[in-house]
């Protein structure tokens, strides 16, 4: 495109150059100059004609005074002089014989002026002189006496020719008039004047007419001519000159403005192209302009979701370095995008391996590791840790590849199976006591029917032996002492019926026993909820321990509070709970002389129950006493513990609204609370049911 | 050629518009017209116009650079040490002082109407006012000046410097300086002399012996010299023409010979203007007339060739006092201090 602009240009540019050359030329100051002159040398005719005519009026005596004569003399020489300083620096052929021509005109006009000059001066004096020859003349002839007045007439006669016309001849004889004259003696002063002005009358006026004759013959107007001529001759070349220049002029300028119209031709072509290839161009633009658009959005939209997803998105280049941080990231690691981008990835991790990513560099490793999910454990800006889920994936921009790893922290679900597991544990467990409980059920029903038999055997055993013992006293009061069952009577007569007591008061126990047994795996939730004292729930519970209390302690009390308001709820799985409390103070205790105490009480101005159930054992070591209640958390793993038992226990209390409380002296004993909340229902319950 | 001519119609300058051809009969024309017109009123005195039309800032600067010594060489003369404007445009003495003190030179002219002079200095050596003002200051006898240390000195004065730009172009050159001082050496004129008036029409503003005086002037043939707007300046006439006048120094001053080499014109001299004649004396080229009364016989005897009578002379020289105008409004005066 530069390559075809500049060549026009410099076409235009050069003709346009040539235009104005021969424009130049064509109207060259030649002319102007040739006017000038001409218009001089018109002046200087005027000039001369007017100086020749003042003159003229001068020798007449008819001009007043020589201003107008000098300033025309004057003025003529300024003008030539201006005319040969125009000429002077010529060159040309033509301009030199014009400046030769002029440098003549000056010198004829100078040899002109100094005669004029001369004619001046002269012509004053001889004026003057015929004035004064004049004036005398007539004054002496009026005076004079007869005879001199012929010799005065004939001099005037002689001087009145010799003015007409100045010959020699009259010149001479005028001379010798004047000679005799002045041979006169005694000469007056007035013929001394008449002789004086006399002989300057013929000396000056045939000089006079000749200075005018030669001022006259000065060829200035022939000068002037020869200059007009040749003037004329070189405005004439100058003119044949600029004609050609003219028609060169023209020839230029048709051909500047073909050359113009065909640019401009070229140019509108071009134009209607350029627009054409605008509007494609627009076109195009206006599709890029769109899909930029769509691009941003989808951008825009990508980075949404980006932002918007909960997992960590990070991508990192080869080195490890952080290129992009989501808001996700950002609130799974603590760190803002700005602190994060272009900062080593292995500050996330808790083990940072250096080849975590080196061993997936191979795009086929990675491609064969896009699908399985990694674990890992990552590091919190706080410093903490938290286990992750990590899918990586490869990209590549250019020749640059990019790691990208969806990051999920995963601690609230493992958290939820942990939970899971516990309650499948749970479920588990209920499920043993279920079967535990129909266990129970079934081995009581065992029990109890021969125990029954036992129980309706005693008493009537009883009634046989207060029967037979009549008999058997009359037998020991007839035949004295006998023996019974390999004792004496005497000894049996009193020990026999408290062995059948004995016997009935076991059974009795084994019944309630196995009565309770089958409570307590009784499964939870069949029972309904009903108004009970708390009182005799943990009665029944200390009852249902007697046998273990006895083993471990010897000082065993149990404080109750009376007049306690009813708790509404389950009292099997309350009694539960304290047994398990029970059995957990008992085996705390390290010998019997240790004591154990269930006190019952209101706490917090009546608005809660609480049994207490104290121990001197060994106490829970502080860091537990939190986890107490944590299935599975037990201290007692080789004896069989569960870690179970509190954990059912405060899950129970949890459904009846109650809660437990430990508090514990490591080595002084463990203070287990039940608190049941206090609420007007239970009342109106045991109102009514009273 | 526009400024026309003082006594003679316009038909002449209507003349130059017409083409070469009409010439030589407009020329005829002319000539018949003028000879027309100058029968009727032949006039060889006329009166100094009362104003000159002059661009007035270089009349200022040219007034000031008139009276700066610094124009001369030793800055010690200006152009009013000789021409003081308030004695007459001269210096009264009989001969100029020349700078180096040895040098032989003419009497000092007044400079009033120097513009009406046709001719400068008493040979007539230049006939413009530009080249005679430059042609004084470089003399080695008078000013002394040379161009290039002038312009320098006048370049020193910050004033020049300024007037100059502010008037001229070119600022302060050579030529811009003679150009003011011509301008203000064109607005030295004096008019209002008694006689002008009567010219004018105030015709018994002259006594009877001044009109005597003005008659025998015409008369007597004095004005076929000294006539014209300045009575004289304008010609050129031998010093002595009947009979030579006594030479009071060994030194013979030839006069216009120095300027043309023509033996005619030995002793000749240019016809000096009579205006302010009566304060501008001693009078002729070398100062030999101290008065009027003197320079009156001395020019009847030797150059009319005639002796007057005292009565005569004395009504001509009353006449000649009443050719002294006003400058800057005062009549002019003999300057009291002035003596040769």
């Amino acid at each position: 495109m530069t390559v075809i602009s500049w060549q026009p240009r410099l076409i235009v540019a050069g003709l346009l150059l040539a235009l104005t050359y021969l424009w130049l030329q064509s109207a060259s100051p030649e002319l102007e100059r040739r006017n000038r002159l001409q218009t001089t040398l018109r002046i200087i005719e005027l000039r001369d004609a007017e100086l020749m005519r003042d003159i003229l009026l001068a020798r007449a005596g008819l001009l007043a005074n020589y201003d107008a004569l000098t300033k025309a003399g004057q003025e003529l020489l300024r003008l030539s002089q201006s005319l040969q300083t125009e000429l002077q620096p010529a060159s040309a052929d033509p301009e030199k014989q014009m400046g030769n021509l002029a440098d003549q005109l000056t010198a004829t006009v100078q040899d002109s002026l100094v005669q004029i000059e001369y004619l001046k001066s002269d012509n004053a004096l001889l004026r003057n002189s015929v004035m004064s020859f004049d004036e005398i003349g007539k004054t002496l002839r009026n005076a004079a006496k007869p005879a001199d007045t012929a010799k005065l007439g004939n001099l005037w006669r002689l001087m009145f020719s010799f003015m007409d016309s100045p010959q020699p001849e009259l010149a001479n004889e005028i001379q010798q008039e004047l000679d005799r004259l002045a041979g006169l003696a005694p000469l007056t002063d007035d013929y001394r004047v008449l002789i004086a002005h006399g002989r300057l009358i013929i000396d000056v006026s045939p000089k006079v007419d000749t200075l005018l004759r030669q001022i006259i013959a000065h060829p200035i107007v022939s000068r002037v001519d020869d200059l007009q001529q040749a003037l004329r001759q070189y405005s004439d070349k100058v003119e044949k000159q600029a004609e050609i220049y003219r028609l060169s002029l023209y020839l230029v300028a048709v051909v500047l403005l073909v050359y113009l119209l065909y640019q401009f031709a070229l140019l509108r072509a071009n134009t209607l192209a350029l627009r054409r290839a605008h509007a494609n161009l627009q076109e195009e633009t206006n599709e890029r302009l769109q899909a930029e658009s769509w691009l941003r959005e989808s951008e825009a939209r990508l980075r949404a979701i980006t932002d918007s997803a909960h997992e960590a998105i990070i991508s990192v280049d080869m080195q490890g370095n952080v290129v992009s941080w989501n808001q996700g990231a950002q609130l799974m690691f603590g760190y803002a995008a700005n602190q994060m981008l272009g900062q080593p990835f292995q500050q996330l991790l808790a083990n940072p391996s250096p080849d975590f990513f080196e061993q997936h560099r191979d795009e086929r490793e990675i491609n064969r590791l896009n699908s399985p999910m990694l674990d890992s454990v990552a590091l919190r800006q706080d410093s903490s840790e938290f286990p992750v889920e990590l899918s990586l994936s490869t990209w590549t921009r250019g020749t640059e590849r990019y790691l990208t790893a969806i990051i999920r922290d995963i601690s609230a679900r493992k958290h939820l199976e942990e939970v899971a597991r516990q309650q499948e544990l749970q479920l588990i467990q209920a499920n043993k006591m279920t079967a535990l409980g129909t266990l129970v059920s079934g081995v009581a029903h065992e029990i109890n029917n021969p125990n029954q038999l036992i129980l309706f055997n005693a008493g009537l055993l009883a009634h046989i032996w207060s029967d037979a013992l009549d008999i058997l006293e009359d037998r020991y009061q007839a035949s004295g002492e006998f023996s019974l069952g390999g004792l004496p009577y005497s000894e049996m007569r009193s020990s026999a019926a408290v062995l059948i007591r004995d016997v009935k008061d076991g059974a009795k126990r084994i019944e309630r026993i196995v009565a309770e047994l089958k409570n307590y795996a009784r499964p939870p939730g069949s029972e309904a909820q009903v108004s009970f004292v708390i009182n005799e729930v943990v009665e029944r519970a200390v009852r249902l321990l007697k046998h273990l209390i006895d083993q471990k302690t010897l000082h065993f009390k149990t404080d109750f509070t009376e007049t306690l308001p009813m708790l509404r709820g389950d009292p099997q799985q309350v009694e539960q709970v304290l047994v398990n409390l029970l059995i957990n103070a008992l085996e705390a205790l390290p010998d019997p002389q240790k004591s154990v105490s269930v006190a019952t009480k209101l706490l917090d101005d009546g608005r809660q129950i609480c049994v207490e159930v104290r121990d001197e054992g060994i106490g829970i070591a502080t860091e537990h006493i939190e986890q107490l209640c944590d299935p599975f958390f037990t201290t007692k793993q080789a004896n069989g513990g569960t870690g179970l038992g509190l954990a059912i226990s405060a899950s129970l209390l949890r459904a009846q609204g109650g809660h437990l409380s430990f508090s514990s002296e490591p080595g002084q004993g463990t203070c287990a609370r039940v608190i049941f909340p206090l609420n007007p229902v239970p009342a109106m319950e045991a109102n009514h049911a009273m | 050629m526009k400024t026309g001519f003082v006594n003679q119609a316009s038909t002449p300058v209507n003349m130059t518009q017409k083409s070469i051809p009409g010439l030589f009969l407009a020329v005829c024309m002319g000539i018949a017209l003028s000879v027309a017109v100058h029968a009727q009123t032949p006039e060889p005195l006329a009166p100094l116009p009362l104003t000159v039309d002059l661009d007035a800032p270089r009349v200022v600067l040219g007034q000031r650079l008139f009276h700066d010594p610094k124009l001369s060489d030793q800055s010690q003369r200006s152009c009013a040490s000789c021409h003081p404007l308030d004695s007459g445009g001269m210096d009264g003495k009989v001969r100029a002082e020349s700078a180096d003190g040895v040098s032989l030179l003419r009497n000092t002219p007044s400079l009033f109407n120097v513009s009406f002079n046709y001719f400068f200095n008493w040979d007539g050596v230049v006939t413009t006012l530009e080249a005679h003002t430059e042609k004084v200051m470089l003399n080695p006898k008078i000013m002394n000046a040379k161009w290039p240390e002038l312009i320098e000195r006048l370049r020193a004065v910050p004033d020049y410097v300024d007037a100059f730009n502010r008037i001229y172009p070119d600022g302060l050159t050579k030529a811009n300086v003679v150009d003011a001082l011509s301008h203000f050496e064109r607005s030295l004129i004096t008019p209002n002399a008694r006689f002008d008036r009567f010219l004018r029409g105030e015709t018994n503003l002259l006594d009877s012996d001044e009109q005597e005086g003005y008659r025998l002037f015409n008369a007597l043939g004095c004005v076929a010299c000294h006539q014209g707007i300045n009575l004289g300046g304008n010609l050129f006439q031998k010093f002595g023409i009947f009979g030579a006048l006594q030479g009071r120094q060994g030194a013979v001053d030839e006069g216009r010979y120095s300027v043309t080499g023509n033996d005619r014109d030995r002793g000749v001299f240019r016809v000096p203007s009579l205006r302010n004649v009566a304060v501008t004396a001693p009078y002729y080229h070398d100062g030999r007339a101290a008065n009027l009364e003197a320079a009156v016989d001395t020019m009847a005897e030797h150059q009319l060739g005639k002796r007057l009578a005292a009565k005569q002379r004395d009504a001509i020289v009353k006449f000649l006092k009443t050719l002294t105008g006003e400058y800057a409004g005062k009549a002019l005066v003999v300057s009291k201090t002035a003596k040769p």
